[in-house]
């Protein structure tokens, strides 16, 4: 007995030593792990932000002094912009050190360096795209642009000066996990590698390729109906003097024979170069990326205070923490005081406002990225490309992929023309032209624009250097006066202006002509109508413009905005507060008729195949909905299920052909206003159910999509008397910790909205209002409320970690401080004090 | 055993724990996890006539553990790190409190345990 004891003892201290010391595959080290002293449980002593803290920050011109609010935003009063700047990394990687780490990591193609091979597609994606390359030039023109350069090594020496001083207990949760033991120092070439980043995220639309794959299941003809240049509903950014949209519909082209081997290897090849479109259109059953954002602004005469009002909330995937860190940089001598939103690793506040403006933006979609067939001199291993009939030298890159331990993955060589990338793919060599991976430098854009005094100084500052990706941008100034300008790089292309065509590469006669004027670009200034409002709709209306911008838009949002601003000429910051989560839907009030009048057609006109009692059960039931998309609401979600059951029944053509790997999928899906468009003509070919022997009409697809709906709706919720179809059970937003693990995020969130409401929900729920803020632009002073889906920490001990999320799911804004000094920050509203000096 | 030495056992029981238990705790902050078992050890080795000193080591070591999360507990909010961190190695509910401690416990009952067998062997052959 005596032995066997001893042996267990023997076993288990072997076990307990192995685990301790040893990382087990994803799993941490236990021994350093569970040490209450220095493991995990030390961030616990960590989380919370200490009375009064001070450092050293060697590089400092003259002391900062840091103030914390009871939100955890970090007012920073600082004697020179550089300190400012200096402050703000050091409070940056203070609450989010793995996250800016982390971020820069994707940015640079280096996930490889954390997950191993199985990130290899992602990092290959960031580097065949030429992100890293990208971001290497545009340092060597800031390295020639003091000022900016000043401000990125100013906030480069913040975050490392942190990163130094850090106590070894406060190393991140995530860094533990992964067994990182020592945090690599921050560069500034990463700022650069995370505007790039965003440049993808917002600008990385290729409609060329959605028409290709559209081409190839239906002919040319019905791809380019389905994929319009223009969006077939107008309610531009820049007011076209009328007071309700334009219904620009057409006939559809019907569905034709595949366009064959052209279009075929032009979808190979672009499937290739672009990965990850080419996965979602994979997937073309699954919602949409929903990277929508909503601004608005109203004039002095159509406000209850007599002031402008301004609203914005940028919609992203919603990640915990934020991809926004809020923040207040006051330099008095300067003329800085500055607040609003930065994303950790940038040396700018984005959106925000100042003693005398507010701005906000949305995102163009505009299509600034064109594809060129290239012939090469030799085809396995070319050196040079030809152009205007004379040979030129390929630019090389050789990329390599690491694993953590250093070892090398996979080696890429990588060929530039003068146009940016080119890589060879489906026996074919196509180069990209892309706007993000041009000389730009932002940054200097957002340091005037923090400045700034009017809305003209804005539009200056940001005109010059704001480059992508291309945003509108409104903004508001406490004269009273309103502005938008789509603005960043529009290329002029030559020829058909249109983006749709793979050019040839061969000649220069094919390349961009330039960029279009600022001055030319979709924009409106206190325009009659009293209000302005952008909400990824078409900037221009095409009847006016002479250019073409391209890319994605949805109407639906700015139809709704533009519906409640005409509504109301007395707004107040509450209104526009209430607007921002308003759960009234533009598709719902224009579809839900069209499938009511469907059923009460099919109840009077019965076919076999469809149910008629259930039928006129649905249509009672999506009859008593009053078309908003409420948390209490029963109905919505019949309408919900109805509307994805017409858009696969409507769209069968687009599936993909049996036998190949997506057999049974849809490669790719037109807009819902181009299925609006549709419901225009009731006998459009594209309605015919190709699986039935008989000719469906629109009302046929309508009806059965209602009965489908109903039957989904009772399997999956049950009886449509009991709560189960109750919306805030339905439909959650999830917002996922970067890592992907669940106790870090915040999962199945009820909110208030739906299919294209101002606070969209659709999908997985991991996309929605990433920053939500009303900013009341008084003559005396500028008033502002705001909130986001999370908290300045990152450290998940914290309480500052997701402390804002129940105003943002309740749709509440909190008053956001804004001392112009110290003692203005009363003791009641400060929670922390940090004094950064730079000698002892 | 006789009255006399049950009562010294009894007084000694808290002795060795706390020595433990003491040697833990400062030695986690000033060294890392891996001084469990050599506190352990040394406890054991001082006391390894007793009988139950494994037991005793054990509760010392996982006593040491507890000061410690109990300070970090005074600093911050422990159970939403349990939630938090306990969640990312699988461990839902807080479970990373009792883990801490088990792995604490097993490391120092263990050693105590060998330590002791030792100890006895040597004990056997000088006599």
């Amino acid at each position: 007995m005596k032995h066997l004891r001893t042996g267990a003892a023997v076993a288990l201290l072997a076990l307990l030593i192995w685990v301790g010391a040893k990382q087990l595959g994803p799993a941490p080290a236990l021994g350093s792990f569970l040490d209450p002293a220095h493991g995990v449980w030390a961030l616990a002593r960590n989380a919370e932000l200490p009375n009064g803290a001070s450092d050293i920050l060697p590089t400092l011109g003259m002391s900062v002094e840091v103030r914390y609010d009871r939100r955890g935003v970090p007012h920073i009063f600082a004697t020179s912009d550089s300190d400012a700047y200096r402050a703000l990394g050091y409070v940056v990687a203070r609450d989010r050190l793995f996250q800016l780490w982390l971020q820069t990591m994707a940015a640079s193609g280096r996930l490889t360096e954390i997950a191993g091979a199985r990130a290899l597609p992602l990092d290959r994606e960031m580097r065949r795209l030429a992100i890293p390359w990208s971001a290497e030039r545009k340092m060597a023109l800031i390295d020639s642009t003091p000022e900016t350069l000043s401000l990125a090594r100013a906030y480069a020496d913040g975050i490392n000066a942190y990163i130094d001083h850090m106590p070894k207990d406060a190393l991140p949760l995530e860094f533990r996990l992964l067994g990182i033991k020592k945090v690599p120092k921050w560069d500034p070439i990463n700022s650069l590698l995370l505007f790039n980043r965003m440049g993808w995220t917002l600008a990385y639309i290729a409609p060329e390729l959605t028409r290709a794959v559209a081409a190839s299941r239906v002919g040319a003809a019905a791809a380019a109906s389905l994929f319009p240049e223009n969006s077939p509903i107008q309610e531009p950014i820049q007011p076209n003097g009328r007071r309700s949209p334009r219904f620009d519909f057409v006939h559809l082209a019907p569905p034709g024979a595949s366009d064959g081997e052209v279009a075929q290897t032009l979808t190979a090849a672009l499937h290739d170069f672009l990965p990850a479109s080419a996965s979602a259109l994979g997937d073309g059953d699954a919602e949409p990326r929903a990277f929508a954002s909503n601004n608005w602004a109203v004039a002095p005469l159509r406000s209850a205070t007599g002031a402008a009002l301004l609203a914005g909330d940028p919609h992203l995937e919603l990640t915990l923490p934020s991809i926004w860190y809020e923040v207040q940089l006051v330099v008095p001598t300067a003329k800085l005081d500055v607040y609003g939103v930065t994303i950790p690793g940038l040396p700018a506040v984005i959106i925000g406002f100042n003693r005398d403006i507010a701005w906000t933006f949305t995102n163009t979609g505009a299509d600034v990225l064109d594809f060129y067939i290239e012939k090469v001199d030799d085809d396995a291993h070319p050196t040079k490309y030809l152009l205007d009939k004379s040979w030129r030298p390929l630019e090389q890159r050789i990329e390599r992929y690491r694993g953590p331990r250093g070892e090398i993955l996979a080696v890429d060589t990588l060929y530039f023309t003068h146009r940016g990338p080119m890589r060879r793919e489906n026996g074919q060599w196509l180069s990209m032209r892309w706007t993000v991976l041009e000389q730009s430098n932002e940054t200097e854009g957002f340091h005037l624009a923090a400045t700034a005094t009017t809305v003209e100084e804005f539009q200056r500052a940001m005109g010059q250097y704001f480059r992508s990706p291309a945003q509108n941008m409104l903004v508001a100034d406490r004269h009273g006066t309103i502005a938008i300008r789509s603005t960043g790089r529009f290329p002029i292309r030559p020829g058909s202006s249109s983006g749709f065509i793979i050019r040839d590469g061969t000649t220069s006669e094919s390349d961009w002509r330039g960029y279009l004027p600022v001055d030319f670009a979709p924009q409106a200034k206190d325009p009659p109508q009293g209000y302005l409002a952008s909400a990824n709709q078409q900037p221009i209306d095409p009847k006016v413009a002479s250019y073409w911008l391209g890319g994605e838009y949805d109407p639906w949002r700015a139809m709704r905005i533009n519906q409640l601003l005409r509504a109301d000429s007395s707004m107040t910051v509450d209104k526009m507060r209430r607007f921002q989560t308003d759960p009234g839907s533009a598709i719902a009030d224009l579809f839900v008729p069209y499938f009511l009048k469907a059923a009460e057609f099919l109840g009077s006109n019965p076919r076999t195949d469809i149910d008629a009692t259930k039928l006129a059960q649905a249509a009672k039931l999506l009859g008593e909905w009053d078309r908003r998309y409420t948390k209490e609401s029963t109905r919505a979600v019949l309408f919900d299920l109805a509307f994805t059951e017409l858009v696969n029944r409507t769209w069968d053509e687009l599936e993909a052909p049996s036998g190949g790997a997506l057999h049974g999928k849809r490669v790719v899906t037109p807009s819902t206003a181009v299925l609006a468009e549709l419901l225009a003509d009731s006998t459009s070919e594209w309605w015919d159910d190709r699986t039935t022997p008989r000719h469906e009409t629109r009302d046929d697809i309508l009806a059965a999509s209602l009965v489908a709906a109903l039957d989904t709706a009772r399997q999956r919720y049950g009886d449509p008397a009991r709560k189960g179809w109750t919306w805030s059970r339905v439909r959650h937003a999830n917002i996922w910790h970067p890592l992907h693990l669940g106790s870090l995020s915040a999962l199945n969130l009820p909110i208030q909205g739906g299919r294209s409401t101002l606070n969209p929900s659709v999908g997985a729920g991991n996309f929605g209002a990433s920053w939500r803020m009303v900013v009341e632009t008084a003559p005396n002073e500028l008033k502002a409320w705001g909130t986001y889906p999370g908290g300045q920490s990152g450290n998940p001990a914290s309480s500052r970690y997701k402390d804002h999320l129940a105003d943002w799911m309740s749709g509440d804004l909190e008053p956001l401080l804004t001392p112009r000094w110290i003692p203005q920050l009363n003791a009641k509203e400060t929670v922390s004090r940090l004094t950064l000096r730079p000698h002892e | 055993m006789t009255r006399h030495r049950s009562q010294r056992s009894r007084r000694e029981i808290p002795l060795a724990a706390a020595v433990c238990a003491a040697l833990v705790a400062i030695g986690a902050w000033l060294v890392g996890w891996w001084i469990v078992p050599v506190a352990a050890l040394i406890a054991a080795v001082l006391w390894w006539d007793r009988p139950r000193i494994s037991i005793e080591v054990m509760w010392g070591a996982v006593a040491g553990w507890v000061v410690l999360l109990l300070i970090d507990s005074l600093h911050g909010r422990t159970w939403a790190l349990a939630r938090a961190a306990g969640g990312v190695v699988f461990l839902p509910w807080g479970l990373l409190f009792p883990v801490t401690l088990l792995f604490a416990a097993g490391l120092a009952w263990s050693t105590a345990v060998i330590a002791q067998t030792i100890c006895t062997m040597i004990s056997v052959r000088v006599q």
